[in-house]
């Protein structure tokens, strides 16, 4: 039997109409059974900064659930769907000072080298362990998202790079997020320009020369910037393997975000969040990391009531309550936009399923109480379907310190990537 | 050796390692600390603890303590705070360079902590290298992600890698720029149809690659043409493919400094040719400069300056301005610091930040360019602003448009200090921060960061307006009570008190919340200040320092890499130099230009 594939085209045509139109419904319905069950995804979304602990965690609903906190309220609606965990660590994060020496490290699990920008160092991260194992089945082997630039100071002698960056594809060497959304969406459409291009092959030979002929006159320190050159020319040629094979799609221009940074910042991460669901939707990528601001961000957030004033200010909260105040309804917004997330991938069919129900979806931070840079006990919320691993709405209490690189594990594991440990954990949360 | 004097040998040396006494001359320690450190720092009873004489045994090497002992005293020596003030002979500049000499001799450097990682285009030079280089205009600022700062600045080499995201995108404006020079009026000269393409294309790959290419670059470059051709015989389109492989090769987007094959430690010709223009131009080197690598003369010093001066008045300084000095005063950040709406409305002016941001461009740029002195940062008789600003900061009335360089009245205003740019990057959006201030001015003009506060201690309100009725000043001296703020904060905190008078966005001020301002403030030496005037008396006092300070910065902007402590006694030689030639500019300049840390690949290297 003659097995239809899906086309491209296709595939876009139903993310663009996936804001009106129930999702690829008409080509679904052709698929034998085995290949309707859509491709799991994961997205892990990061806030600065912490949050206030007494109003985040949750109690127990007596029956293994939760029940919201202040923080958590927005997620009340979908208590289902989103599991609470709590007691669980980065332990190679407990010595660095500062913001950059707990983020850096959150998705790695590694102690991070301090260092003002040269020779950096960190492991690679859980994403991109990930994109290395599965990357070549989508267009894109995975996404970095941001909002904010690098910040221009060091933190505690902790290079900007450490604050700015979740994913790391190499111990010295981060994926660098992408800010601008209108960026993001013509990197999702861009390759099949280059496609249709006869020549891109022997070009891209002859920079990949150029760049063995420069290194073999170079030292140490260049030759790794050249590598890393050359495997961006590699990814590139990969992305367009992957590309081949689908028919050439287009994407619908109405769609399209305006080009550069929004200039508020609700709006930002609401057009990264309608790109994170049209990325999940058309398969261009399965993997996606989200820095929602950066460590240390001083945002006012004048625009919430009664938040006026910097977020950073107001986490080193001194216990005083006029601080709290804002900085938990700070936190809750986070949440309110986490759930908004979720109302978008929730809202998009694939087949009998929706978009969250294959999706493996996390909200963290890399401290708990930001007044005291708090490494222990950090906040972590897990909704979507997690492919039946594991069951939602719980309150999952580990033990206090149990490994963060132990849900990280089990994440790897539920995408189909073996992996013996991760960081330092050597038991999954489950699986 | 006799079981004896064997056994007498290990005693002097456990005696030598446990820092006992000997009996007996000590060995002599480097001439210029003999003269100026011994009496104090030696033996058993040296001062601090500090003992020189143990730390420069002959044949031991020196342990960790032992070197961060060093480093501290070489910071000692360049912020001028030993030999103490009242020392029968104080060393003078020279001196002072031998002595940093000698201490950093004695400090072991990594083998590569002296050369520069490659550096890839920083964006702004990515933008202008393809603008003078193919005639095109590209939105770069649109196009690709933000650069990191890396030691304060965005185009050194160490963070700046090449991800797949940027790779596509630089492939994507090498395809949109061959087109556009192919279809401009008249054609870019490598598209001309009168020359030959093997003719057109070496020279534009010299200027490309900023080096002559190999016999290999190019033929590879003819056998892409020729390929397409034969796919698709438009002679145009050929030529774009090979173009588009020169716009995204690594010779062109990064600069690469090999050094000369037979003496790796030096630069070639084209690398110092490289090294220049984009100090001063932030784009690649022009023909003139190309030419004069070609023929070899650039490496005379004297040829060299003369391309520098060339280059300087080419820009105006204005270049330098926009991109040294704006990260190296954080004036850059203005554009993008926020004030709170509600309290400053005027920050809804779209114009307002740009107008701060040029007052301090115009302001560095002038001393470039009419070649003035650099203490014209400390303090100036006059400012630019145009009209809007001028009735921002109620200075007298301006006429007509855009900016114009205004004496001002008194010495409150002048100099960089008092530029609403670098005022409200130093602010927290609903008050003004005593604090960053006084970090700002140790770090940026001093050169003197204090080290990071400890964590988990607490920030102060992020609003100056407290049910407790507290100022700024009341709150950070409580703080200050605190033993371990102490040390630090009394360093920071009066150099930013004395800015008081100055608010959020850089107005003057009497009052703050109808309490009067308080700009009195205690330096740790014990001076009195009260006010910017002080403030600017007591920054010129350390006019030497100042020196040092742009001396280093311009040099990490310039080579693309940290300062190591062996670097120290060619920058004190460097500012020393820029002092005795009436701290112009142009005298840090050539210094700078003159001196291997600038012309040298590895300065250590032999």
């Amino acid at each position: 039997m003659r097995v239809p594939i899906l086309g491209r085209r296709a595939f876009l045509r139903g993310a663009s109409a996936a804001m009106t139109l129930p999702f690829l419904e008409s080509v679904h319905e052709r698929l034998p059974a085995a290949l309707r069950a859509p491709p799991l995804r994961m997205a892990i979304l990061v806030m600065p900064n912490g949050v206030l602990p007494s109003s985040w965690t949750p109690e127990s609903d007596g029956h293994g659930g939760w029940l919201p906190s202040y923080s958590l309220a927005p997620l009340a609606h979908r208590r289902r769907e989103v599991s609470i965990l709590t007691g669980l660590c980065n332990r190679q994060s407990f010595d660095g000072d500062g913001h950059y020496a707990k983020v850096a490290p959150l998705l790695t699990g590694c102690k991070i080298r301090r260092s003002g920008g040269r020779d950096l160092h960190n492991g690679i991260s859980m994403d991109q362990v990930a994109a290395a194992s599965l990357g070549r089945r989508t267009m894109l082997p995975s996404l970095e998202l941001g909002c904010d630039p690098i910040y221009p100071v060091e933190d505690m002698g902790y290079s900007t790079v450490y604050g700015g960056n979740l994913s790391w594809t190499a111990p010295d060497r981060p994926a660098t997020k992408e800010i601008v959304p209108r960026l993001v969406f013509d990197r999702l459409f861009r390759s099949h320009a280059l496609q249709r291009d006869p020549s891109r092959a022997s070009v891209l030979d002859v920079v990949k020369r150029d760049a063995d002929r420069l290194a073999a006159r170079l030292g140490r320190r260049d030759r790794d910037k050249l590598v890393e050159y050359q495997e961006s020319v590699r990814a590139l040629e990969l992305r367009i393997e992957a590309a081949e094979g689908r028919e050439r799609g287009h994407a619908d221009a109405l769609l399209a975000p305006p080009p550069g940074v929004p200039a508020d910042y609700p709006t930002h991460l609401s057009l990264m969040f309608d790109l994170i669901a049209l990325a999940f939707a058309g398969d261009a990528t399965r993997i996606v990391t989200f820095l929602l601001a950066n460590e240390v961000s001083g945002r006012n957030f004048g625009f919430v009531d009664g938040c006026s004033g910097g977020f950073h200010e107001f986490s080193h909260h001194e216990n005083d309550e006029k601080k709290q105040e804002p900085y938990r309804r700070i936190n809750r917004w986070h949440v309110a936009q986490f759930a908004s997330l979720l109302e978008r991938l929730s809202a998009q069919l694939e087949g009998e399923a929706t978009t969250l129900d294959a999706s493996m979806l996390v909200l963290a931070s890399a401290m708990s109480d930001g007044n005291a840079h708090d490494p222990h006990d950090l906040p972590v919320v897990v909704a979507g379907g997690f492919g039946g691993a594991i069951e939602q709405g719980r309150l999952v209490a580990s033990p206090r310190d149990t490994p963060l690189c132990s849900l990280w594990l089990s994440m790897l594991r539920t995408m189909g990537v073996e992996a013996a440990r991760f960081g330092d954990a050597e038991r999954g949360l489950w699986g | 050796m006799c079981l004896r004097r064997k056994l007498l040998l290990l005693i002097a040396l456990l005696a030598a390692s446990a820092g006992i006494a000997q009996e007996g001359p000590r060995p002599a320690l480097p001439p210029s600390l003999e003269r100026h450190c011994a009496e104090c720092h030696s033996g058993a009873e040296a001062e601090q603890g500090f003992d020189l004489a143990a730390l420069f045994l002959p044949d031991t090497s020196l342990d960790e303590r032992g070197r961060q002992q060093l480093e501290t005293a070489m910071v000692r020596i360049r912020s001028r705070t030993m030999p103490p003030h009242d020392v029968d002979v104080l060393p003078t500049a020279t001196e002072r360079i031998e002595l940093a000499a000698a201490v950093s001799a004695r400090i072991p450097v990594d083998r590569d902590a002296r050369i520069a990682t490659i550096r890839r285009l920083s964006r702004t030079e990515y933008r202008r290298t393809l603008s003078d280089l193919c005639g095109v205009a590209v939105p770069v600022h649109e196009l690709l992600p933000e650069d990191a700062r890396t030691y304060g600045f965005d185009n050194l080499g160490d963070a700046a890698g090449v991800t797949p995201m940027l790779f596509e995108s630089y492939l994507a404006i090498a395809t949109t720029v061959a087109a556009s020079m192919r279809t401009a009026s008249p054609p870019h000269p490598v598209f001309a149809t009168a020359i030959p393409f093997r003719d057109a294309l070496p020279p534009f790959l010299l200027r490309a690659f900023r080096r002559p290419p190999t016999a290999d670059e190019l033929r590879e470059r003819l056998e892409l043409h020729a390929a397409a051709l034969l796919r698709d015989p438009i002679d145009g389109s050929a030529r774009e493919v090979a173009i588009r492989s020169v716009l995204a090769s690594p010779s062109f987007l990064f600069r690469a400094e090999s050094g000369e094959p037979a003496a790796r430690e030096r630069l070639t010709a084209f690398e110092l040719a490289t090294r220049l223009s984009y100090l001063l131009t932030s784009s690649m080197p022009d023909d003139a400069l190309l030419a004069a690598a070609e023929s070899g003369e650039l490496t005379d010093p004297a040829v060299l300056r003369a391309h520098a001066v060339r280059l300087v008045a080419a820009t105006n300084g204005r270049v330098l301005a926009d991109t040294f000095a704006a990260q190296w005063l954080r004036f850059v950040d203005v554009l993008t610091a926020s004030a709170d709406f509600r309290r400053y409305p005027q920050i809804w002016s779209h114009t307002l930040r740009p107008a701060l941001y040029e007052e301090a461009a115009q302001l560095f740029a002038e001393i470039v360019r009419e070649d003035g002195s650099i203490l014209w940062l400390l303090d100036c008789d006059h400012t630019f602003v145009d009209a809007a600003l001028a009735k921002h900061y109620g200075l007298p009335e301006v006429q007509g448009e855009g900016f114009v360089r205004t004496a001002l009245p008194d010495r409150r205003r002048g100099g960089i200090l008092s530029t609403g740019a670098m005022l409200m990057v130093s602010s927290y959006p609903l008050r003004t921060s005593p604090v960053l201030r006084g970090k700002w001015i140790l770090d940026q003009l001093l050169d003197a960061a204090p080290p990071p506060p400890p964590a988990a201690v607490a920030a102060l309100p992020a609003d100056d307006q407290q049910p407790d009725g507290l100022s700024v000043r009341e709150r950070l001296e409580r703080h200050r009570a605190d033993r371990s703020c102490a040390s630090c904060h009394a360093q920071i905190d009066p150099l930013g008190f004395a800015l008081e008078n100055f608010d959020v966005l850089g107005r003057w001020r009497d009052e703050v919340h109808g309490k009067p301002v308080d700009a009195r403030a205690t330096l740790p030496d014990g001076t009195e200040i009260d006010g910017p005037i002080a403030l600017k008396d007591a920054l010129l006092a350390r006019k030497s320092e100042f020196a040092r300070a742009f001396a280093h910065r311009l040099l990490v902007f310039a080579i693309g890499r940290p300062m190591t402590t062996a670097d120290e006694p060619e920058l004190l030689r460097i500012a020393a130099a820029c002092e005795d030639g009436e701290f112009r500019f142009s005298a840090l300049l050539s210094a700078m230009l003159a001196s291997p840390l600038f012309t040298m690949r590895d300065p250590g290297g032999t």
